[in-house]
């Protein structure tokens, strides 16, 4: 056993609804170690969100449930916390990055009182201090004058400034671990740019390990060390950055990167993937991209494919590398 | 799709700042500047602030102790007695002046206990939701089918006329619309996006409830307050009116029911105070609009 600093082991979650239960994140292992950037890629609706939030457990109950699985950090079961305990390790060991920074910060207090209260909360610092200690978070996320805007709300803010300063309040405990869900997709590009390579750079000041979960390719390659494509609620291929971009294997992988628009290369048309994700409630037997697969064959249909060893650190769930299997 | 790296020089940092910080007057500058757009409600706030100062500033306005016995019974209004004197030959104009005391008081006094007794409950039982809410509802909307007017007779009937029980008695009936106002509000809130990033940061209940929903859910608390206060003096005038109220404190409501017997004999015992609580009800109820205007901003574009 080497030791994760994140261990996720079989997760199933699960949502009971009235029409039926749909398996938004269903039999996900994956792991993450200590310093290391791991990117969650996959579509809308494939059940990425729903993992990071498994892992914070703040799966919206009901109906959402997290049936199955263990998450350990640093060997711990983060499934068997008590409430207290898991509020504990929120923000303090685990820190979370959302999407959209117009809508997670609270419109009604200063920038200031929002920080310190996770520090007042977590750290037992005195006001002042906790103060002190925002303006730090501030300036290292190169806020501009952080002095003068720890005491602006929100709406005086841009979207990348608000997008900093959710950035630093999730940072400022210095969490062992940060989960961004799609920490750009609001903003536009020129600000993704910039905030990217803060969080690089955050990487290296604070050594923290990184989940990214984002749809964008693009910030995949800015970041990860490691890359997990998510189809329809499973993991179907993981491999390290170079692996993914230079030798993907899985047909949705291959798929989804020839489907980008580059820009050295000239397409006549965009090739896309046929067919719609599936749905949830009624996954397709097998395997669950089987009805819109190129090489689809006839075992396809009939078992799930299992996690087949391609290269060192490249797996893939694909019946077309059976015979590749160790 | 990303732009290439390149280092970030001061000139880029000036325009983020330019581009990022739109500085605004202060908050409290922009509320005024809502507020005093609605007319009414600027006279409203004067009203209401004259009877501030009025109440304070009794003694000194009148030379009279409103319960002594000054002059001949029933002078009409007069330079000496600007309102009258009553049956007993008391000064009403003292009367007048004295009894905002006890009317904004109450009114204040009980606002404050049933915005209080309210928000805890409203809050709890929407944050919390499932079991606790409804048996909270439940419970308010016993309070709510009482008939309120006559659930305070009896309750000061029973517990004593002071000025406290009064109080008490109106802050305890009165709460359960604020309790449903903040319980609508908290349910909705909670739900909000940063609630679910103040959680994520491992923010406890109490913390999340108090300090960080509370702040969104002020302005519909402090515009029913508002209206709560004057509500509250009518109530306690209905009680004064029906002998019901603090017989050691003069009082707009004891002043009328004193001069029921005489309406005939003396209009003036019973229209000076009657226009008072008018005039007071009416301000509080305009500040209460105004506040609306001015809080809820967006609900006024019409």
């Amino acid at each position: 056993m080497t030791s994760h600093l994140l261990k996720i082991e079989e997760l199933k979650t699960y949502f009971f609804t009235s029409e039926g239960i749909v398996k938004a994140v269903d039999d996900v292992s994956l792991h993450i170690d200590a310093n290391e950037a791991v990117g969650l890629v996959g579509e809308s609706g494939c059940g990425k969100t729903m993992t990071a939030f498994s892992i914070m457990r703040l799966v919206p109950s009901p109906p959402g449930r997290i049936v199955q699985g263990r998450i350990l950090l640093r060997g711990k079961d983060l499934l068997q916390f008590s409430k207290d305990e898991m509020r504990e390790i929120r923000g303090r060991e685990i820190g979370m990055v959302f999407q959209d920074p117009m809508t997670y910060l609270n419109p009604v207090m200063r920038i200031s009182e929002q920080m310190t209260e996770v520090l007042v909360e977590h750290q037992r610092v005195s006001g002042l201090q906790a103060k002190q200690r925002a303006i730090e978070m501030l300036e290292r996320m190169q806020i501009p004058s952080p002095d003068k805007v720890v005491n602006y709300y929100p709406y005086q803010l841009s979207g990348g400034m608000r997008q900093r300063v959710l950035i630093a309040m999730a940072m400022s405990c210095e969490p062992s671990l940060l989960i961004m869900d799609e920490p750009t997709t609001a903003l536009d590009a020129t600000v993704q740019a910039q905030i990217l390579r803060l969080i690089r750079r955050l990487r290296k000041d604070f050594g923290s390990s990184i989940l990214m979960i984002t749809h964008d390719l693009g910030i995949i390659a800015e970041i990860c060390d490691r890359v997990c494509v998510m189809y329809a609620g499973k993991i179907i291929e993981t491999a390290d950055v170079y692996g993914i971009f230079q030798r993907p294997k899985h047909p949705y992988t291959i798929g989804l990167l020839s489907s980008i628009l580059r820009i050295d290369k000239y397409k006549e048309v965009l090739p896309t993937i046929d067919g719609v994700v599936p749905d949830l409630m009624n996954p397709p037997s097998g395997c669950r991209f089987h009805p819109r697969c190129p090489n689809v064959m006839s075992v396809c249909c009939e078992r799930p494919p299992p996690s087949f060893v391609v290269e060192p650190s490249h797996c893939v769930n694909c019946w077309l590398y059976e015979s590749e299997k160790e | 799709m990303l732009l290439s790296d390149r280092t970030r020089s001061s000139d880029d940092l000036e325009l983020l700042a330019e581009r990022g910080l739109r500085e605004r007057p202060h908050r409290i500058v922009q509320f005024w500047n809502r507020y005093k757009k609605n007319r009414a409600a600027v006279v409203g706030l004067i009203i209401v602030c004259f009877f501030i100062l009025v109440s304070v500033f009794a003694p000194r306005i009148v030379s009279n102790a409103p319960f002594s016995l000054v002059a001949n019974r029933f002078i009409p209004p007069s330079d000496e007695y600007p309102m009258g004197t009553d049956d007993l030959g008391r000064d009403v104009f003292s009367g007048v002046v004295y009894g905002s005391r006890v009317s904004l008081l109450v009114g204040f006094m009980a606002a404050a206990t049933s915005t209080f007794i309210g928000t805890l409950i409203g809050a709890f039982s929407g944050y919390h939701g499932g079991r606790i809410d409804s048996m909270l509802m439940r419970i308010t909307e016993v309070f709510q089918v009482v008939p309120r007017f006559f659930m305070a007779l009896i309750l000061v009937a029973l517990f004593g006329a002071s000025v406290w029980n009064v109080i008490f008695v109106i802050g305890i009936l009165s709460w359960p619309v604020t309790a449903r106002l903040v319980r609508a509000e908290y349910l909705s809130l909670k739900e909000r996006e940063f609630i679910e990033a103040a959680t994520a940061l491992g923010m406890g209940h109490l913390r999340i409830v108090f300090s960080e929903i509370l702040p969104n859910a002020l302005p519909p608390i402090i515009v029913n307050s508002s209206l709560q206060v004057g509500s509250g003096i009518l109530v306690e005038a209905g009680l004064s009116f029906l002998g019901l109220g603090d017989p050691s404190m003069i009082s707009w409501g004891y002043m009328l029911n004193n001069a029921q017997r005489f309406l005939r004999q003396a209009w003036w015992m019973a229209s000076f105070p009657g226009m008072a609580i008018f005039l007071t009800v009416l301000g509080l109820n305009l500040v209460g609009d105004g506040l609306n205007d001015a809080l809820n901003p967006k609900l006024k574009e019409r």
